[in-house]
C-alpha cells in the first residue's frame, strides 16, 4: 500500500554526463591478439600483453613488433611490471610467477609457494611488494558466474614480498578484478560483482570510493597527472539484478542449466543461440539497435582523483569490442584489451579524451 | 496413405490435453477494470445499498402513494441535474442554476398571475428566461473564455440579486392571486396514468438528452470538447459555439424545471433555489462516480440524484435538521471525489499489473537434433539470394502464384507484389490498413489474407480487397468481449473451400504479442470461415499462440503451430470436435508458419530459438510476474528471436532437415517459407528482405497453387 513496502531496485548509475554513450571503442585501431586478458607497461616503454598462455611484448604499434617473452603451462590472467623490470605473471590455477624482462625466473622470487589460487590482477606497490587480487577458487568464467549468483565473496587481496612473506589485506571480496596503489599509498581494489571500488586500510573496514557502477569494474590503472583509468568488462543489467533478487529461480538456474546459457554478463557480444535475449534486443531489419539491452558491453571510464568520471570510451550493444578487461595509458594513447573481440585497441590520444 | 493407414497414424499420436477456459482472479479483475460499465456500477451499488437500508428500517416508504409524491417533488431538481450534466460534460460547471431556477420560477409566476398570460405563452417565456441566463454563462465561459467556476458564481449572485429585488415587489401579489387555469393545474398536480406530469417531462428530457449524447453530432461534440478540449479543437469542432449552445441548452432545461416548480408550488420565496446547485452537484458526482467531464451518462446521473434525494428525504422524515443533512451531503461529495481521485490514479496501474497473468507451463524437452542443431549446421541459408531488400518492411508471410509472382505483407499495411521471374520489380498490390500476416490462394487464385487487428480479407486483384470476417461468436466464459478477431495470424484453405485461420492471441496486439509468451496461457483460437454461408466459427479455443496453419497434402488434416509450446498440432478435418493431437513436439525453437513441401513433407519456420533459461522461466509464473512489475519492458527476458531457421518434417512428423543462417546473417527470425519450382522463399516479420535458396533435391515442377488446386488437364 502506498508503495512503502516495495523492494528497492538495484541502483545502477546511468550512462549520462561524461558516460554518455559513444562508439570510440568501435572506432579504435585494433591489433588482433589471441585470447588477451591483461596488459602492463614495461620500464623500457614497451607494452606487455597477455595472450593465452604467453606474454607478448609490443614495442611499437605494429603487429610484426609483437614478440613472445615467455610461455607458461597455464593461461595468463594477470600482469604487472616493477620499475626494475621484474614482471609478475598471474596464472590460471597456477599462482604467481615472477620473471625478468628476458623471460627468466626473477632472482629472489623463484620457487615461492604463494598460495594464490586465481590471480585476477596484480600490481607492485611503491615499496616493491606485490599486491595480488585473488578471486579465490574461481578459475573459469563459469564459476565466476556462480560467484555472481551467490551471496558470499571468496576473493581476497594478498600482499607478497620478495622474502616470501604473505599477508592477507582483505578477504570476502566479490570477484576482486583490479588493484592499484594510489599516490597516497592507499590500496584500492575493484570488486566486480559488487560494482564498486573499495579503499582498503589495515585498521578500518573497506571504504567504497565508487559504488553503483554502471558496469562490472575490472582492472584499474593510474592516469598521468592524477586520476584513474577504469575498465568495466560488461554493463550491469536490470534483468540480471532482478535475477539476483530471485533466489528460487537463481538456484534452479545454477543447478539445472549450463552456465554458458545463463542470464549473465558476458565478454563477447555474440552468444550461443540457447542464450535468451532481452525484449529490447530483438533485431529489426537484421540490426541490433545500439541502445538495445545487452549482456555484454565495452566500457572504459576515465576517473579523476575523486573517482568522478571525466570521460568514457564505449562499444554499444551493436558493437563487438566488448569485455574490456584492462585499459591504460601508453605513450599518450588510451590502450584497451577487448576480450569480446580478441583485440588490443588503440582508442585515442589521451589529450583528445579529456 | 489409405484411409485405414491414415486413421491408424492419427490415433497413434498423443492427444493434446483439453485446454479448459481460463479462470483466474487476476484475469477477472483486469477484465472488469477494462470494462466501461464498471464506473457506472458505483451509483447502482450506492442506490441499492440505500434502498436496502430504507426497506429494512422504514415501513411503507416505497408505497405507491409515497413514490408518486417523491416523483412529483423531485422532477424539477432532477431536470436541473441533467442541465448540470450538460455543462459538466463540456468541461464546465454552472453554479447559477439555483438562482436561474428561482428567477425563472418568478418569471413564470409573474407572467401567469400578474400579467395573466395564457400558459402557452408563459411556458416559452420561462424557458427563454432560463436560456438567457445560460446564454450569459455560455458567452462568458465559451466566447470570452472566463473560468466557468467564477463566471457562473458571478451570474449566480447577480441573478439572485435580480430575483430578490423583483420578488420583494410581487411575491405577496402572486401568492394572493386567484387565477385558475386548467392546463396550469394539470401540469402542477395531475398525473397521467398514475405518473405525475412533471415526472413524465423528466422522463422525456432524460431520454432526449440520452439520445442526444448517443446519436447526435452535437452530443458527440459536447463529449469531445469535455474529454479533451485541445483535441476537439484540432478535430475541427467549433469550440465556442458548442460551449455556448450547451450552456444555453442547460439554461433552457433550468427554465423548464422552474416552470414545473412554479406550476406545482404557485409561489416562490426568498429561499427558492438556494443551495440547489450544491444539491444537484452532489447527485451528479455520486452518479458519475467523480467529477468527470466528457461523460454523458444521463441515467447514472439520475440514479445518483435519486440516491441523494431519497437520502435527504429520509433524513428529513427521521427528524434531522437541514444543516445536518447539508453536512451529510457535503461529506458524500468529498468522499466520492476522494475515492474517485485515488481510483483514477491507480486504475491504470492496477490494470497494467493485473493484465499480464502468467501461468506455469512445462515445456517439452528439446528434440534431439543431432548434427542438424545450429551449432553444427553449415549455415545452409548462408548463401541465400536476398530479394526486395529495403522495399518490403516485415514480410511475415510470403506466397507465390502460378506465374511465380511473389507476394508479402508489410508492417505499414500493404501487400507487395514482387514480379516474376527475378523479383526485382516491387509494387504495392493492395493496401489493407491493418497488418497483413498469413496469405493463401483460393481455388480462383484470389489471395486470402489474415490482417492482424482487422480480420480475414480476400483480394480479387490489385486494389480490390473485401472483408470476409472480423468477428466470431462470443465465448460464454469470458468477461472480456472476445467476439472481435484480434490478431488474425495465418490461414489455409481446405479442399471444400472452408478457410481455417488462427487468432493468435485475444489479449494482445501486433505491438505487444511478445507479452503473450510471458503469459504462457492459451489465449488464442482456431477459427473457420465458411464462404458458402459467410459464417465464422470458433473451432478450438484456448490454444497457446496458434500460429501457422497448413492443410495436409491429402486435404484431410490440418496442422497448426502452437508457437510458445514449441509444438505442431494436427486436427482431423472430418472430426474437428475431437480436438488436436501432437504432430510434433519439443521443437528447438518457436514455430511460426507451416507450408507444404514438394516431397510430401512440410516446412516449418522457426521464428526464434528457445533456451534453457526461458524454459525454466516458463515453469515459474511468479518469476515472470515479478519481472513484469520490476524490470523495464525492454529488459524483459525473451526467447532468442535473433536466430531462427527452417525445419523440414516428413509427412509423419519426423524432422529430416534443418536450415540455419550464420549467427549474424541476414535471415534471422524466419516466420514463413514457400517452396516454388525448386526454390525456397523465406520471410521474416522483423526483416526487410526476402531470402531465396535453391533446393537441390526438390521437384522443380512443384508449386503451391497446383498442389492445393490441381489444374484439370
Amino acid at each position: 500500500m502506498f508503495g512503502l513496502n516495495r523492494k528497492q531496485p538495484a541502483r545502477i548509475s546511468l550512462l549520462d554526463g561524461p558516460l554518455c554513450p559513444n562508439d570510440m571503442l568501435e572506432q579504435a585501431v585494433a591489433l588482433p591478439i589471441d585470447a588477451p586478458d591483461d596488459i602492463c607497461v614495461a620500464p623500457d616503454g614497451s607494452l606487455l600483453v597477455s595472450s593465452g598462455k604467453r606474454v607478448l611484448r609490443l614495442r611499437d604499434w605494429q603487429s610484426d613488433s609483437l614478440t613472445v617473452i615467455s610461455e607458461f603451462n597455464h593461461e595468463v590472467t594477470a600482469l604487472a611490471c616493477r620499475a626494475d623490470g621484474v614482471i609478475a605473471v598471474g596464472l590460471n590455477g597456477g599462482g604467481i610467477r615472477l620473471i625478468t624482462q628476458e623471460g627468466d625466473a626473477a632472482p629472489g622470487w623463484e620457487g615461492q609457494e604463494n598460495g594464490v589460487q586465481e590471480a585476477t590482477a596484480c600490481t607492485f606497490a611503491s615499496d616493491g611488494t606485490l599486491l595480488v587480487a585473488d578471486a579465490g577458487g574461481i578459475d573459469d568464467q563459469a564459476s565466476r558466474l556462480h560467484d555472481l549468483y551467490s551471496e558470499t565473496g571468496n576473493g581476497q587481496l594478498i600482499r607478497m614480498t620478495e622474502t616470501g612473506d604473505r599477508s592477507v589485506i582483505a578477504s570476502g571480496l566479490r570477484l576482486p578484478y583490479g588493484v592499484i596503489e594510489t599516490a597516497a599509498k592507499e590500496v584500492l581494489v575493484c570488486e566486480s560483482w559488487s560494482a564498486r571500488i573499495s579503499q582498503l586500510s589495515s585498521d578500518a573496514p573497506p571504504k567504497a570510493v565508487l559504488q553503483d557502477a554502471p558496469g562490472y569494474p575490472a582492472r584499474i590503472h593510474a592516469l598521468s597527472g592524477g586520476g584513474y583509468i577504469l575498465s568495466l568488462f560488461a554493463r550491469r543489467d536490470p534483468l540480471i539484478e532482478f535475477v539476483l533478487s530471485e533466489p528460487a529461480f537463481m538456484n534452479r538456474m545454477k543447478a539445472e542449466i549450463d552456465p554458458a546459457h545463463w542470464i549473465a554478463p558476458r565478454f563477447a557480444a555474440r552468444a550461443d543461440y540457447r542464450v535468451p535475449i532481452q525484449m529490447g534486443a530483438a533485431r529489426l531489419f537484421g540490426d541490433i539497435k545500439p541502445w538495445a539491452p545487452s549482456f555484454s558491453y565495452g566500457l572504459v571510464v576515465i576517473l579523476d582523483k575523486n573517482f568522478l568520471p571525466l570521460a568514457s570510451a564505449q562499444s554499444r550493444a551493436n558493437g563487438t569490442r566488448h569485455g574490456i578487461t584492462a585499459a591504460l595509458e601508453w605513450r599518450g594513447e588510451l590502450i584497451a584489451i577487448s576480450k569480446g573481440s580478441n583485440e588490443l585497441l588503440k582508442v585515442t590520444a589521451m589529450d583528445q579524451l579529456i | 496413405m489409405s484411409s485405414g493407414e491414415d486413421s491408424k497414424f492419427l490415433s497413434s499420436l498423443h492427444k493434446v490435453p483439453k485446454q479448459r477456459s481460463v479462470f483466474s482472479y487476476r484475469r477477472i479483475t483486469s477484465d472488469l477494470l477494462n470494462r466501461n460499465w464498471i464506473e457506472g456500477a458505483i451509483p447502482f451499488i450506492t442506490f441499492f445499498l440505500l434502498t436496502t437500508v430504507i426497506l429494512m428500517t422504514t415501513d411503507g416508504y416505497f408505497a405507491p402513494s409515497n413514490l408518486t409524491t417523491l416523483a412529483q417533488y423531485s422532477s424539477d431538481a432532477a431536470i436541473v441535474t441533467i442541465a448540470m450534466l450538460l455543462v459538466v460534460a463540456i468541461g464546465g460547471i454552472d453554479l447559477s442554476v439555483g438562482s436561474s431556477f428561482a428567477l425563472s420560477a418568478f418569471v413564470a409566476l409573474y407572467l401567469f398571475h400578474i400579467a395573466g398570460l395564457p400558459v402557452y405563452l408563459v411556458f416559452p417565456l420561462t424557458l427563454a428566461c432560463g436560456a438567457l441566463v445560460g446564454l450569459v454563462n455560455g458567452f462568458l465561459t465559451g466566447v470570452l473564455g472566463c473560468g466557468a467556476l467564477l463566471a457562473t458564481l458571478g451570474t449566480m449572485i447577480t441573478v439572485r440579486g435580480i430575483f430578490v429585488i423583483a420578488s420583494q415587489e410581487y411575491l405577496v401579489e402572486i401568492s394572493s392571486s386567484a387565477r385558475f387555469d386548467e392546463t396550469w393545474e394539470y401540469i402542477g398536480y395531475e398525473s397521467f396514468m398514475g405518473v405525475p406530469v412533471s415526472f413524465l417531462v423528466l422522463a422525456v428530457v432524460a431520454v432526449a438528452i440520452f439520445l442526444m449524447f448517443k446519436y447526435t453530432r452535437f452530443g458527440w461534440h459536447i463529449l469531445a470538447v469535455g474529454g479533451n478540449r485541445k483535441a476537439a479543437r484540432h478535430a475541427g469542432i467549433p469550440l465556442k459555439r458548442v460551449i455556448l449552445l450547451s450552456y444555453v441548452l442547460g439554461g433552457t432545461l433550468v427554465g423548464l424545471a422552474a416552470f414545473l416548480f412554479a406550476a406545482r408550488q404557485n409561489s416562490a420565496g426568498s429561499d427558492t433555489g438556494v443551495g440547489l446547485e450544491f444539491f444537484v452537484l452532489t447527485g451528479l458526482i455520486l452518479g458519475l462516480g467523480g467529477f468527470t467531464p466528457g461523460r454523458g451518462s444521463v441515467f447514472s446521473t439520475l440514479l445518483g440524484f435519486a440516491t441523494i434525494f431519497i437520502l435527504g428525504n429520509v433524513l428529513i422524515n427521521a427528524g434531522f435538521r437541514g444543516d445536518f443533512i447539508n453536512g451529510v451531503m457535503g461529506l458524500i461529495l468529498i468522499t466520492v471525489l476522494a475515492i474517485d481521485m485515488k481510483y483514477r490514479k491507480e486504475r491504470h496501474r492496477i490494470l497494467a499489473r493485473a493484465y499480464l497473468d502468467p501461468k506455469p507451463m512445462k515445456m517439452d524437452p528439446v528434440l534431439e537434433m543431432g548434427k542438424m542443431a545450429p551449432e553444427f549446421g553449415s549455415a545452409k541459408l548462408g548463401g541465400a539470394t536476398l530479394l526486395g531488400v529495403g522495399e518490403v518492411d516485415g514480410p511475415e508471410d510470403v506466397i507465390l502464384d502460378r506465374a511465380g509472382n511473389l507476394y508479402c505483407g508489410t508492417r505499414d499495411g500493404r501487400i507487395m507484389k514482387l514480379f516474376a521471374p527475378d523479383h526485382t520489380r516491387v509494387e504495392t498490390y493492395v493496401k489493407t490498413g491493418g497488418r497483413p500476416l498469413g496469405l493463401a490462394f483460393d481455388a480462383e487464385e484470389r489471395l486470402v489474407v489474415c490482417v492482424a487487428g482487422m480480420g480475414l480479407y480476400r483480394i480479387a486483384g490489385p486494389g480490390q480487397i473485401e472483408r470476409l470476417t472480423s468477428q466470431t461468436k462470443r465465448s460464454w466464459t469470458s468477461i472480456e468481449d472476445d467476439r472481435q478477431i484480434r490478431m488474425a495470424d495465418d490461414l489455409d484453405i481446405a479442399p471444400d473451400g472452408r478457410i481455417y485461420f488462427t487468432d493468435a492471441t485475444k489479449r494482445y496486439e501486433m505491438e505487444t504479442w511478445g507479452l503473450d509468451l510471458l503469459e504462457g496461457r492459451g489465449n488464442g483460437r482456431l477459427l473457420c470461415y465458411n464462404p458458402a454461408d459467410g459464417t465464422t466459427k470458433t473451432i478450438c479455443d484456448n490454444m497457446v499462440f496458434p500460429n501457422g496453419v497448413c492443410v495436409t497434402h491429402d486435404g484431410k488434416h490440418l496442422l497448426v503451430a502452437s508457437t510458445w509450446t514449441c509444438a505442431i498440432l494436427i486436427f482431423d478435418l472430418a472430426r474437428m470436435q475431437d480436438g488436436p493431437r501432437y504432430f510434433l513436439r519439443g521443437l528447438p525453437g518457436y514455430p511460426d508458419n507451416i507450408n507444404r513441401a514438394s516431397d510430401g513433407g512440410y516446412w516449418i519456420a522457426l521464428a526464434g530459438m528457445r533456451s534453457p533459461v526461458i524454459d525454466l522461466a516458463m515453469e515459474d509464473p511468479g518469476f515472470r510476474m515479478r519481472m513484469a512489475k520490476r524490470v523495464p519492458p525492454t529488459n524483459w527476458l525473451f526467447g532468442n528471436l535473433n536466430i531462427g531457421g527452417v525445419l523440414k518434417s516428413d509427412r509423419n512428423g519426423t524432422i529430416v532437415d534443418a536450415y540455419w543462417d550464420k549467427p549474424d546473417g541476414p535471415l534471422y527470425m524466419i516466420t514463413s517459407m514457400r517452396e516454388h519450382h525448386g526454390s525456397l522463399f523465406l520471410g521474416g516479420v522483423t526483416n526487410n528482405k526476402i531470402g531465396r535458396i535453391d533446393l537441390d533435391e526438390a521437384d522443380k515442377s512443384w508449386n503451391g497453387p497446383d498442389s492445393y488446386w490441381p489444374r484439370e488437364t
